[in-house]
C-alpha cells in the first residue's frame, strides 16, 4: 500500500512539474475557455468549406489557436516504439503481444492530452511492465543501465547508492530524452530512488524492484507526451 | 562610433531572442516525428543543426526509419477503414503511401500511377492480390528501408498488359476492401473526398445540381415524402452518383478476398461493356425505374459549378475508369490543402481549418515542392507556435 501511494505521489510530482512548465508556456491562456474553442472548432470545421471564413475571422482563428496547449500525448505506437527505443530489447514475442493486448486500451491518434484517462495510464502501465521485466531480465541489455551485473539477482536491499542514482538517472534518460524536459531531475531522482527504497522492502531481487521503479518512469508524463 | 556598437548590440540581442532552444526543439520534434526519446547522436545532431537552421534539423530527424513507420504510417493509416481506424493492417494502400513520402516522390502519384510500393525482405509471402501477408509480415520489425516501388500492372494478374488501367490508390487491394466490399461503390467517392479532400460528403450538399444521373436503386419519395428526396438525399447523390461511375467496373470478392477488375478489352462492343458491369451498380432497379442506368465506367463532375467550387476542381469534368477519375482527382487544390493540414496536425497538434492563411501558405509550399510530402513536415515544423519553447 505504502509503495502505492508512493507511485502515485511521484507521478503526481512529475505531473504537476510538467503542468507548470505547459502553464508557463501558455502566458494568457487564463480565463481561456478551451472548451469553448473545441466547440468553436468543431463547428467551424463542420461548416468548413460551404460557407468559408470572413477574412476578418481567419485571423481571429489563428490567434485563438495560439493559445493553445502545444503539447501533446503520445499515441500507442509512439508509447510502443519509446518503451522499444528506451528499452532497447528486441521485439520478441511477448513484447508484440504485451502491445497487442494493450493496444486498444492505450491512447488513440488525436495526441490530445486532454483526453488522458485512466484506463490509458494503466494500460500504459501494463505495457511497461512488461517491456521493464523483459529488460531486466536480459543479461545483456541491463548491464547497460548498471554496471554491475551483481546488482540485479542480489537483494533488492543490497544495492549501492551509486548504483541506485545510476539506475534512475539512466531510466530518466531512456525515457524522458537526454535533455532537459522542464523537470527538476534532480528532485524526480529522489523521488524515484525513494520508490526504489520501499519496493526493497518486498521485492525479492534487485531486478524486481528495478522494474517498478522503470515502469513509474515510463507511465510518467515526459515519456508520455509530445 | 558609438551608433555601430548600439548596432552590433542589437544584431546580439536580436540574434539571442530568435535563437532556438535547441535542447527543447529537438526533444519536441524527435519525439513528436519519430515517437522515440530524443537521445544519441540524433539528438547531437539535431542540437547543432536547430541552432543555426530549425528547418534542418527537421529535415534531420525525417531522415529516421521511425519517421516513416511510425508517423507518415499512421497518417495514412486510417484511409483504409470507413471507420477511421488507425490500427488497420499494414497494406499495399498504405505502403505505397509511406514509399512515395520516403523516396521524395510527387505525392500526386498515388492518385492515378500505375504504381505500388512492395517490401523486398527475405522470406515474406509474395505479394497477392487475395491476401495482406506480405504487407503484415513486412510490417513486423524495422521495414521503410525495405519499401520499393513496383508496377500493380506487373504484380496483379487483373491487370496483366494493362498498364492504363491502374489508378494508383482506387486500385489497391486495401482501398478495395474499405470501399468496393459490398455496397454501391459510392463510398469510394464519399472517402475519397473525405480522406483526400478533408470534407465529408454532405458538405458538397448541393440540391440545384440536375439529378438525372442519380442510379435507380435510390427512392425518389423516401418515406413517401418527395420533399425529402429533392432538398436532402438529392444534393449529394447529384453528384456523388456521376462520380461512381468511374468505379462502376470494380468490386471486392468477398469469397477470394480479392480485388474484382471487370472491364472488358478496348473495342469491346457496348453490349458487352454493359455486360461487364458490377451488379451492386444495376441493384435494386424496381425502385425508382427512372432512375440512371450504368452502361458503363464514365464519370462525370457535376460539383464544378456552384458552392463547390470552393475545392478548386481541374478543368477535366468527365472521363471514363478510375485512372482518369484519378488524374482529375490529383489537380483538385483542395487535395493539397487536405494534406498540408493533415501533416500539419501531426506536427503541430493543431486542427486548423482549410481555409485558413497557415494552411493555405503551407499547401502553396506544397505545391512549389513538387508535392513532396516530407517537405510539407520540413515546413510544418517550422510553422508550429512555441516551436522552441
Amino acid at each position: 500500500m505504502k509503495i502505492l501511494q508512493h507511485i502515485i505521489l511521484i507521478l503526481s510530482l512529475i505531473t504537476l512539474q510538467a503542468c507548470k512548465k505547459d502553464r508557463k508556456n501558455r502566458k494568457g491562456t487564463r480565463g481561456v475557455n478551451t472548451s469553448a474553442i473545441d466547440s468553436q472548432d468543431k463547428e467551424r470545421s463542420k461548416r468548413n468549406g460551404r460557407d468559408n471564413l470572413p477574412d476578418r475571422d481567419k485571423g481571429k482563428k489563428d490567434s485563438i489557436l495560439l493559445l493553445k496547449a502545444d503539447r501533446g500525448l503520445k499515441n500507442a505506437s509512439q508509447i510502443y516504439r519509446t518503451y522499444l527505443a528506451a528499452t532497447r530489447i528486441p521485439e520478441s514475442p511477448i513484447i508484440q503481444q504485451a502491445y497487442a493486448d494493450n493496444v486498444d486500451s492505450l491512447p488513440n491518434f488525436t495526441n490530445d492530452l486532454r483526453g488522458f484517462s485512466a484506463s490509458q495510464e494503466a494500460a500504459a502501465l501494463k505495457l511497461a511492465t512488461v517491456f521493464c521485466d523483459e529488460l531486466f531480465k536480459n543479461a545483456t541489455e541491463r548491464v547497460t543501465i548498471i554496471s554491475d551485473a551483481a546488482a540485479f539477482d542480489g537483494a533488492a536491499s543490497a544495492i549501492s547508492a551509486a548504483n541506485k542514482k545510476a539506475l534512475v538517472e539512466e531510466l530518466m534518460n531512456r525515457f524522458w530524452g537526454e535533455v532537459s524536459t522542464g523537470l527538476d531531475r534532480g528532485e524526480a531522482a529522489t523521488e524515484l530512488m525513494g520508490l526504489y527504497d520501499d519496493l526493497a522492502t518486498v521485492a525479492a531481487t534487485g531486478s524486481a524492484a528495478m522494474t517498478g521503479v522503470c515502469a513509474t518512469v515510463a507511465i510518467s508524463l515526459p515519456a508520455l507526451s509530445i | 562610433m558609438k551608433n555601430i556598437f548600439y548596432i552590433w548590440l542589437t544584431l546580439i540581442l536580436s540574434e539571442q531572442l530568435l535563437a532556438v532552444d535547441a535542447d527543447k526543439f529537438c526533444s519536441r520534434f524527435i519525439a513528436r516525428l519519430i515517437g522515440a526519446p530524443a537521445t544519441g547522436a540524433l539528438l547531437s545532431e539535431c542540437k547543432s543543426l536547430a541552432a543555426k537552421d530549425p528547418a534542418s534539423a527537421i529535415r534531420r530527424i525525417t531522415q529516421e526509419a521511425g519517421f516513416y513507420e511510425d508517423t507518415v504510417r499512421y497518417l495514412f493509416q486510417a484511409d483504409s477503414s470507413k471507420d477511421d481506424i488507425h490500427l488497420t493492417p499494414f497494406n499495399d494502400m498504405t505502403a505505397t503511401s509511406v514509399g512515395l513520402v520516403k523516396n521524395d516522390q510527387d505525392y500526386r502519384r498515388f492518385f492515378f500511377d500505375d504504381v505500388v510500393y512492395t517490401c523486398n525482405k527475405p522470406n515474406l509471402p509474395p505479394y497477392a492480390l487475395n491476401n495482406n501477408d506480405h504487407y503484415t509480415q513486412c510490417a513486423i520489425g524495422p521495414y521503410a528501408d525495405n519499401l520499393v516501388e513496383s508496377r500493380q500492372s506487373e504484380l496483379s494478374p487483373i491487370f496483366a498488359a494493362r498498364p492504363d488501367v491502374p489508378a494508383g490508390v482506387f486500385t489497391t487491394r486495401g482501398f478495395a476492401e474499405a470501399y468496393y466490399f459490398k455496397g454501391t461503390n459510392r463510398a469510394a467517392v464519399r472517402f475519397a473526398l473525405k480522406n483526400f479532400l478533408c470534407e465529408d460528403i454532405d458538405t458538397f450538399h448541393d440540391t440545384k445540381v440536375p439529378d438525372n444521373k442519380v442510379r435507380q436503386d435510390v427512392d425518389r419519395q423516401p418515406g413517401g415524402d418527395p420533399k425529402a428526396w429533392v432538398n436532402e438525399c438529392k444534393g449529394c447523390h447529384a453528384g456523388m452518383d456521376p462520380f461512381a461511375g468511374a468505379f462502376a467496373y470494380l468490386d471486392w470478392d468477398e469469397d477470394a478476398t480479392s480485388l474484382v477488375y471487370n472491364k472488358p478489352p478496348e473495342g469491346s462492343t457496348p453490349d458487352v461493356l454493359r455486360a461487364a458491369i458490377s451488379e451492386k451498380y444495376l441493384r435494386n432497379a424496381s425502385t425508382f425505374p427512372g432512375g440512371f442506368v450504368t452502361v458503363d465506367d464514365f464519370w462525370e463532375n457535376r460539383w464544378n459549378e456552384g458552392g463547390n467550387t470552393r475545392v478548386n476542381w481541374p478543368k477535366n469534368a468527365s472521363g471514363n475508369g478510375p485512372k482518369s477519375f484519378g488524374e482529375m482527382f490529383k489537380d483538385i487544390g483542395q487535395m493539397g490543402r487536405c494534406m498540408a493540414k493533415k501533416v500539419y496536425k501531426r506536427t503541430c497538434l493543431e486542427d486548423l481549418d482549410l481555409a485558413s492563411n497557415k494552411i493555405t501558405d503551407l499547401a502553396k509550399k506544397f505545391e512549389s515542392s513538387g508535392y513532396k510530402v516530407r517537405e510539407l513536415f520540413i515546413e510544418s515544423g517550422a510553422m508550429c507556435p512555441g516551436k522552441d519553447l
